[in-house]
């Protein structure tokens, strides 16, 4: 299965390409920032008693973990087998799991606990930590 | 939030095992030329850079080569840089005598010369 992935037609331009590969490390990158350029705001005024203005700031979080997981699964798949073994990668999609079963489990309600609140920018921030940290894991 | 913490701990404590990530640009090189002979016994071409285990006197060294599109403008191919070949390294090596770290600017494979930064000198 990893071996298929890597060995794909898309893998291995994304592997050779000159403007491709760049192109959706941005998109990731882009993805990362709209995600948390809209879950930081939003959770910052829930911890300050604040409106967490959620019609306008949930989208975007959405969108933007969209764009950053479909260009991730982009970049994962040129080097499988490597990502897997990587323990700053394996961190990052144990965090990843844990913070999309706490949005799914708390999407629901509107007024959010302070508690979980705190739990879900640590979450979040924890995955981008993790993530960082692959390329020097 | 133990598990949290436990996944926070780990990838923090990935952190102090620096091995074969690649460098951006040359200020962590050190400014004096540097050449190295060696044999490749791994090579990990491709997209977001390359790179070459070579052992060289003994020692195991890092050598940082093009990514895809600027081996390929040198006249590299992958297959030059395969495992098991000879291959002369010049460039710089990292600024950190501890680190055996070489980033090439031209290669030396079977007598020939590539010239991966055309621009340097």
């Amino acid at each position: 299965m990893i071996d298929w992935l890597e060995s794909t037609g898309l893998a291995e331009h994304l592997r050779r390409s000159r403007w491709t590969y760049p192109l959706v490390s941005a998109g990731h990158l882009l993805g990362i920032a709209v995600l948390l350029g809209a879950l930081v705001p939003m959770q910052v005024q829930r911890l300050r008693g604040l409106d967490p203005m959620v019609r306008v700031l949930r989208p975007y979080a959405i969108a933007g973990l969209a764009l950053a997981a479909g260009c991730g699964v982009l970049l994962f798949m040129t080097r499988a087998e490597d990502y897997l073994a990587n323990p700053a990668f394996q961190a990052k999609l144990a965090l990843l799991a844990i913070a999309l079963a706490h949005a799914t489990w708390y999407l629901r309600l509107d007024v959010l606990p302070k508690r979980a609140t705190a739990v879900s920018l640590l979450l979040w921030l924890g995955v981008l930590g993790a993530g960082r940290m692959i390329a020097f894991a | 939030m133990t598990l949290t913490r436990r996944s926070l701990l780990t990838a923090l404590i990935a952190l102090p095992a620096l091995p074969a990530f690649a460098h951006h640009g040359w200020r962590w090189t050190d400014d004096g030329e540097f050449e190295l002979t060696g044999r490749i016994t791994a090579a990990q071409l491709g997209n977001p850079h390359g790179i070459l285990t070579v052992e060289a006197n003994g020692e195991v060294w890092t050598v940082e080569v093009g990514q895809p599109w600027r081996n390929e403008q040198a006249g590299v191919t992958d297959a030059m840089l395969a495992p098991g070949g000879d291959i002369t390294v010049r460039g710089h090596r990292a600024a950190d005598p501890a680190q055996l770290v070489v980033k090439a600017e031209r290669l030396l494979i079977g007598g020939q010369t590539y010239d991966l930064y055309p621009d340097r000198s």
